[in-house]
Parts: C-alpha cells; sequence; structure tokens
C-alpha cells in the first residue's frame, strides 16, 4: 500500500492516544464507569487503566517484531493471505463502528446540548467534513494538529474540573468499595478495551520513527487517559453524588454548566463546546483513518485514499440509524465495549502465531 | 491549482452558511428571558407558574424600582396554569411577541404550601431541559410565590436577579441562610440520601402585618427569626432568612436564622457571624463575639449499640466585639468563664437544632455523610436505612470556644460603665 511515509515521535504518539481516548470523557463514557463502580468509579478507572496497559503489551510487542510495519502488513505475514486480511477486516468494521456510533453520539449531544433545532444531518456533515480532510492529509498532520490542539483540549478538561471543585464533597466516594470489589474489578476489566483503541497506534505503525516509540505512546497515552479518568469520575461523583451522576448522557457538559465562581465566572459552557468539538474531530479522525488504512491494507487496495469519500458517506448514513439516543448509548456500551476488549485478543493470536511460524524479530530481519 | 482554488472558495461559502447557526438563530431582541419563575398551587391546573421577564429596555437604563414594586417596572410578570413548566412556557409564548427562554433564569420561587403538601413535581424538567440550569436558585416562599414576585421591591437594584444572587452572598457574612440552595444540590441530596435538602426561605415584609403581630419575648440570639418576622422598618421589602427544612423533596418546617447557624456550625460550612452571649458574671446584659471557624470539626461515629451514637467537637475562634457595663473579659482571669458560657450557649442551639430536625425526621444537617463511612459498600449502607435511625440517634456535642482577639480596644470605656 502505497500510505503516507511519516516520523510520528513519542510526543505526538502519546498525544494522539490520549487525545483519541479522553474525548470519551466529553460525552458519555464517565457515566458508564459510574454506573458500574458507583461511589468507587475511581477504582474501576484504575482498574481499567492497569488492565489496558496490560492488554496493550502484546501490541507494543508485536510492533517491535515488526518494525516499520502496520497491523495489516503484519496481520498478512503472520496469518496467510487468506486468515491475515481478515483479522485486518475484523479489526476496521469495528474502528469503523466506533466512528459510526462516536459521529451519531456527537450530533445527539450536540443537539440536546447546544443546537436543538439543527439537522443531525447538518452537524454530521461538518464533523465528517473535517473528519474526511484529516484522513485525506495523513496520519502525520493528524497528529502534528492534534499536539496543537492537545492543550485545548486538556484544558478543556481540567478548567472544568478545577473550577467546579468547590462543589465537591468527598463523602459522596463512600461507600468506599462502591458496589464492592466483585462488580468493581470486572468494571474496570470491562471497560479496559480502551487498549482497542490504542490498536491505532499498531494499524500506523509504519508512520513510527521506531518501535520504542510506538511502545511508549501506548503506555504513557492510555495512563494519561487513565489517570485522568479516575480524576474527572471523582468529581463527578463528589459534586452530583453516584445515582445521579450515572443518569446524566452528557456530565462534563452539565459540570461546566455549574460551574459559577460569582458573578465573574459562569456560562463556562460553551469554551466547553468549542474545546469537545476539537477532541471528537481528533478521534473520529484518527479512528476513520486507522479503518480506511486497514481496510486498504485488507483488501490489498494500492491507496487509501480513493476509500476516504465513500466510507465516509457510509458512516454519515449509518449513523441515522439508531432509533433514538439511548440506542447509541447501549450499542456502545453493551457492544462496542466488550467486542473491542475481544479485538484485542487479534494481536496476541498474531504475536502467538508470529512465534510459533518464526516470522519477524531477527528472522524477519535476516 | 485553479481547481483547488475554485474547491477551496466552495468550502468557504458553505462554511459561512454552515457556521451561521442559522436553524438555531435567535436574537436577543425577539426573545423574553424569564429572571425568575414562581410556582403555586393552581386552581384549573396542576400548577400556577409566574414569570418574571426582563424588559431590557427599562433594565438598561431609566426603570426605577426593581422587582414588582416600582412604577416603571424593568420587569413584566404574568401568571399562566399549566400542569409543567414546558406546559405554562407554551401558554406563555401564545400571547407575549417575545419567544420566552429559561436561559437566563436565575431563580425558583416556590409557595410554602405547596412545598409542604407536594414537592415538585416538575423537578426534573429543571434537571432535564436544556434551557434550565441547575445553579437556578431554589427559594420557598412564605405565602404565595406569585404574590411575593409581584411585591418584590428591591430599591437598590434595577434588576432584581441581581439583587437576590447579591443577597445569596451574604450567608458568608451573616451564616443565617444555607451556604447553598441551588437546583443542584437539591437534587443531589435527594438522590443521595446522605444530606436531606435545605433551601432559603423568603419572605415580603408588610409592615403593617408586623405590627399587628404578638411581640416575641426579648430575644438574645441575633437571628432568631424566620423571613417575614425580622423586628425592622424600611429597606426592601424582601427578606431572605433562615432556611425550609426538607425529607426528601417534601418541606417539613422553618428553621430561624439562628438555627441555620447551627446547621452551618455542624455542617462544618460556618465562616463567621456575630453572636450575643449573656453576660456569665452580669445577670441581664451582653457581650457581642465575632465567632469564626477554629478547627475543622471532628466527628466520631459508633453505630454498635442500640441507637448510633455521633460525638461531635466543634472548635470556634471568637472576637470581642462589645462588652456592655460588667466584667472586664480582656482580663485573663474572667476569659475563661466567657468562653464557657459562649460554648455553653452555642452548645444549647445546636442540641435544640438537633432535637428539632429529629422531630420532623430530616437529616437536614447532614450527618449521614459521616454515618456513610462506616460502611463498606452501597448494599450495606442501603440495608442500614440512615434516615430511620436518625430520629433515635444519640448526638453528642462539644463547643470548644478560644478568645483570640478583643477588638482595637482593651478594657472598655469608662462612659460603658
Amino acid at each position: 500500500m502505497k500510505s503516507r511515509a511519516g516520523q510520528i515521535g513519542l510526543t505526538q504518539g502519546v498525544i494522539l492516544v490520549y487525545a483519541i481516548l479522553a474525548a470519551k470523557l466529553f460525552i458519555q463514557y464517565p457515566s458508564f464507569l459510574i454506573n458500574v463502580g458507583g461511589p468507587a468509579a475511581w477504582q474501576v478507572a484504575l482498574i481499567m487503566t492497569g488492565a489496558g496497559l496490560v492488554l496493550f503489551l502484546p501490541m507494543s510487542a508485536l510492533a517491535r517484531r515488526f518494525p516499520g510495519q502496520g497491523l495489516g502488513k503484519i496481520s498478512e505475514t503472520v496469518a496467510g493471505p487468506y486468515a491475515g486480511p481478515l483479522l485486518s477486516l475484523t479489526v476496521a468494521a469495528w474502528l469503523f463502528a466506533t466512528v459510526v456510533i462516536g459521529l451519531r453520539a456527537f450530533t445527539e449531544t450536540f443537539i440536546m446540548a447546544i443546537l436543538p433545532t439543527t439537522p443531525p444531518s447538518v452537524l454530521a456533515i461538518v464533523i465528517l467534513l473535517c473528519v474526511i480532510y484529516a484522513a485525506h492529509r495523513g496520519i502525520e498532520p493528524l497528529s502534528r494538529a492534534t499536539q496543537m490542539l492537545f492543550p485545548v483540549i486538556a484544558a478543556g478538561i481540567f478548567l472544568v474540573l478545577l473550577f467546579s471543585l468547590p462543589r465537591a464533597d468527598a463523602s459522596r466516594l463512600y461507600p468506599f468499595l462502591g458496589f464492592g470489589p466483585s462488580p468493581t474489578i470486572s468494571g474496570g476489566l470491562f471497560y479496559s478495551g480502551i487498549a482497542a483503541e490504542a490498536m491505532v497506534l499498531l494499524v500506523v505503525g509504519h508512520a513510527f520513527e521506531d518501535p520504542e516509540s510506538l511502545h511508549r505512546s501506548g503506555l504513557y497515552g492510555i495512563l494519561l487517559f487513565g489517570l485522568t479518568a479516575a480524576a474527572t469520575v471523582s468529581i463527578l461523583v463528589m459534586i452530583f453524588g453516584a445515582p445521579d451522576a450515572a443518569q446524566q448522557s452528557f456530565p462534563m457538559f452539565n459540570l461546566a454548566r455549574l460551574v459559577y465562581l460569582g458573578r465573574f465566572l459562569q456560562r463556562t459552557e460553551a469554551f466547553m463546546v468549542m474545546f469537545w468539538i476539537f477532541a471528537v474531530a481528533v478521534r473520529l479522525s484518527a479512528l476513520f483513518y486507522a479503518g480506511v488504512v486497514l481496510l486498504t491494507e485488507a483488501l490489498r487496495l494500492p491507496w487509501y485514499r480513493p476509500l476516504v469519500y465513500p466510507m465516509a458517506v457510509l458512516a454519515m448514513s449509518l449513523s441515522l440509524l439508531p432509533k433514538d439516543f439511548v440506542t447509541v448509548i447501549r450499542i456502545d456500551r453493551d457492544w462496542l465495549r466488550p467486542l473491542g476488549l475481544a479485538l484485542v485478543a487479534i494481536p496476541v493470536v498474531l504475536l502467538v502465531l508470529a512465534a510459533v511460524r518464526r516470522k519477524g524479530g531477527e528472522t524477519h530481519a535476516a | 491549482m485553479q481547481l483547488k482554488r475554485a474547491a477551496c472558495l466552495l468550502l468557504a461559502l458553505v462554511t459561512l452558511f454552515v457556521a451561521t447557526g442559522c436553524w438555531d438563530r435567535r436574537e436577543l431582541e425577539e426573545t423574553g428571558f424569564v429572571l425568575a419563575l414562581g410556582v403555586d398551587k393552581g386552581e384549573q391546573s396542576r400548577y400556577a407558574i409566574t414569570a418574571m421577564i426582563a424588559i431590557p429596555a427599562k433594565m438598561a437604563g431609566g426603570g426605577k424600582g426593581g422587582g414588582g414594586g416600582g412604577k416603571d417596572k424593568p420587569v413584566l410578570q404574568t401568571t399562566v396554569e399549566a400542569p409543567t413548566i414546558a406546559g405554562a412556557i407554551s401558554l406563555i409564548d401564545s400571547y407575549l411577541d417575545r419567544r420566552v427562554s429559561l436561559l437566563h433564569t436565575k431563580a425558583l420561587f416556590m409557595a410554602e404550601d405547596l412545598a409542604r403538601e407536594s414537592g415538585l413535581n416538575t423537578m426534573d424538567e429543571f434537571v432535564r431541559f436544556r434551557q434550565a440550569r441547575r445553579t437556578i436558585f431554589y427559594i420557598v416562599t412564605k405565602g404565595k410565590a406569585a404574590a411575593f414576585l409581584k411585591k418584590m421591591d428591591v430599591q437598590q437594584e434595577k434588576d432584581p436577579q441581581r439583587f437576590i444572587e447579591q443577597m445569596t452572598y451574604n450567608s458568608r457574612a451573616t451564616a443565617m441562610i444555607p451556604a447553598a440552595s441551588q437546583i443542584q444540590q437539591f437534587v443531589t441530596s435527594v438522590n443521595t440520601g446522605y444530606t436531606q435538602p435545605i433551601t432559603y426561605y423568603a419572605a415580603i415584609k408588610d409592615e403593617g402585618e408586623a405590627q399587628a403581630a404578638v411581640p416575641k419575648p426579648e430575644q438574645v440570639a441575633a437571628g432568631d427569626f424566620a423571613a417575614g418576622d425580622l423586628p425592622r422598618k424600611g429597606g426592601p421589602n424582601l427578606e431572605l432568612f433562615g432556611a425550609a427544612a426538607f425529607r426528601r423533596d417534601r418541606m417539613v418546617g422553618v428553621l430561624t436564622g439562628e438555627e441555620v447557624r447551627y446547621v452551618l456550625l455542624l455542617q462544618d460550612q460556618f465562616q463567621r457571624g456575630y453572636f450575643n452571649i449573656a453576660d456569665p458574671r452580669a445577670p441581664g446584659k451582653y457581650v457581642s463575639l465575632d465567632v469564626r471557624r477554629g478547627r475543622p470539626m471532628t466527628i466520631a461515629v459508633d453505630l454498635t449499640g442500640d441507637r448510633p451514637r455521633l460525638d461531635i467537637v466543634v472548635s470556634l475562634e471568637g472576637e470581642i466585639l462589645a462588652m456592655q457595663p460588667g466584667i472586664d473579659y480582656t482580663e485573663p482571669e474572667f476569659q475563661p468563664r466567657l468562653e464557657a458560657a459562649a460554648a455553653a450557649e452555642i452548645r444549647r442551639g445546636m442540641r435544640g437544632l438537633v432535637q428539632k430536625t429529629q422531630e420532623w425526621n430530616t437529616d437536614v444537617i447532614g450527618f449521614g455523610s459521616h454515618v456513610v463511612r462506616q460502611f463498606p459498600t452501597v448494599a450495606a449502607w442501603e440495608s442500614f436505612k440512615w434516615p430511620e435511625h436518625y430520629q433515635d440517634a444519640n448526638v453528642r456535642v462539644e463547643v470548644r470556644m478560644t478568645l483570640r482577639r478583643f477588638g482595637v480596644q482593651l478594657s472598655p470605656p469608662k462612659a460603658a460603665r
């Protein structure tokens, strides 16, 4: 496949993973964690992070075994000309489904919160134009743009959390074990599928400076996201209480609406929306680009760009299919998250196959 | 290259149309911003909902008399009967030229009788409806909310909304209104159940009525009143004082300003306030103290016995503001007596508050926030049913008062003897 060769370094890699994952905090994701952990949602976030880091290790090992190659090429080399593309297609399908659901979640939340009478298709088209442009330019410009937007995205999260602190009541973090150790641990493991989104790094492995950068990007990105998620759900629980926070479709936005530092600082959600758009655009662009690249490689097409436009139209059409926002939330929580968790088995399978078949590593280099 | 330029130009043009947000465009001069809502029991429908809507031209200049009391009002007020807030907005939209919006609504006034009987069943609208914000102040009014909004004459401010907001800041200075009373705190309290809701309590001061009221015995505590009963004349006719106590979403009683102080002390949210203490060595005379929060409050919870037991230690620091002729408390040998008297008086007030809220069976103080720490899991906490145990809880309070300062004068002036 003729793809744009890039030089993504450690910083850009970390920021890319962080932005892809952190964008979820702006929508209903924190509620998912609070739903399973209750007052102990922060423990769920930490367990999710720990498990996510462990699940990323096989991807990183695979990237080290096949330096300078993306997932599509690796899977074909390791699993053969039939099973390899099939595995790539599976990952591409999941990435694509994540984009579709993310797109609809974006339009729905935007309509609910900001523009109630704007047609969903208009909002979807606007964000898709960003996604198409980013995918068209490739991963390197996208990661550089993400690096530039990172302070804004991070500020969007941390300033809202900081300004909300005066309302926080630590007693709402009790009972300390939430619904009990078992639901907390199982909830944390259930959401450790965040590693599947970090698989974007493996898909664009060819664009990294070296496998070490990819390895550390994934680990640091997931770790940073996990700590941010733990802080976010803690503050949400301390402010709304677990029963209320678990039922909010849009908790960070509601938090921004609560910022009320006297007459001088209130109605900060307008800024929040701006940060949120940046974060969503980065997330959807990266996932979409990775999906299209993987599809290109699976179909053994020479160039990914011709696929960008039809896939974007398809994403747009599919995103309008779910009946309502609750359906979108349920598809995300009950299907995409567990499937993402299952998906991280693919790098493990490839790693085992590579070892058995003696592909990659020193043998490959030789 | 030309094709690229043409594409860019086309994209820019398309963006112009898309980025204007024309579907949701709303001109200021077409919008009627509701500053406050009042909710009473309706006659033909469930609620009689009163909207106080801003008249921006009069607010910007020339408008005299804030709220509903002035002749050239900066607001218009209208009441409709409807089962929901959204229903009321629809009706108001049908006869006003401007489209009503709750985006700038600052306060929700609810009639006391409605708060006691059924609570606000439409509270969900303030949580779910995008126009409403959880930062809206929730205020219970003595009497009808519509009459309250109509009579409200804030005098100093053109904007009644600003007046109310400013009043809420007084909680830090006087400590006689709850630390917060927004929809957010109310909803969170009801949802978590760690503490029961407490809201602002307001009344319109009718001086004629006050004169006809039965005179009270001499009050020692400066704030031993609820809104509407303050012994005063003149000034704005609105009083925001004391608090409305709730059990879940139903109001169960009114706390006086003094009792709210004890709530704040026991919530460890008390900042400072002036207290009148009966002089322990000179009966019939008082010492005024500026009392501030000392060390953080400690609370020990023991659930091993038949009744939950809470041992609370509140540390306070005081500055003498005034001594009536009698003992010179700047002398170290007299200070322990005054400290003990002040501590005893505050402790007595706290005991009275706890007893009152136990009779109402509502933990508005929020002891549940401490009790919950004794339980490892949500299931264990929920099965304990703290609200049912609160009535029987054995609450022991110890107050430690330390006199730190004595004003800018040491011994009292001779003229005061």
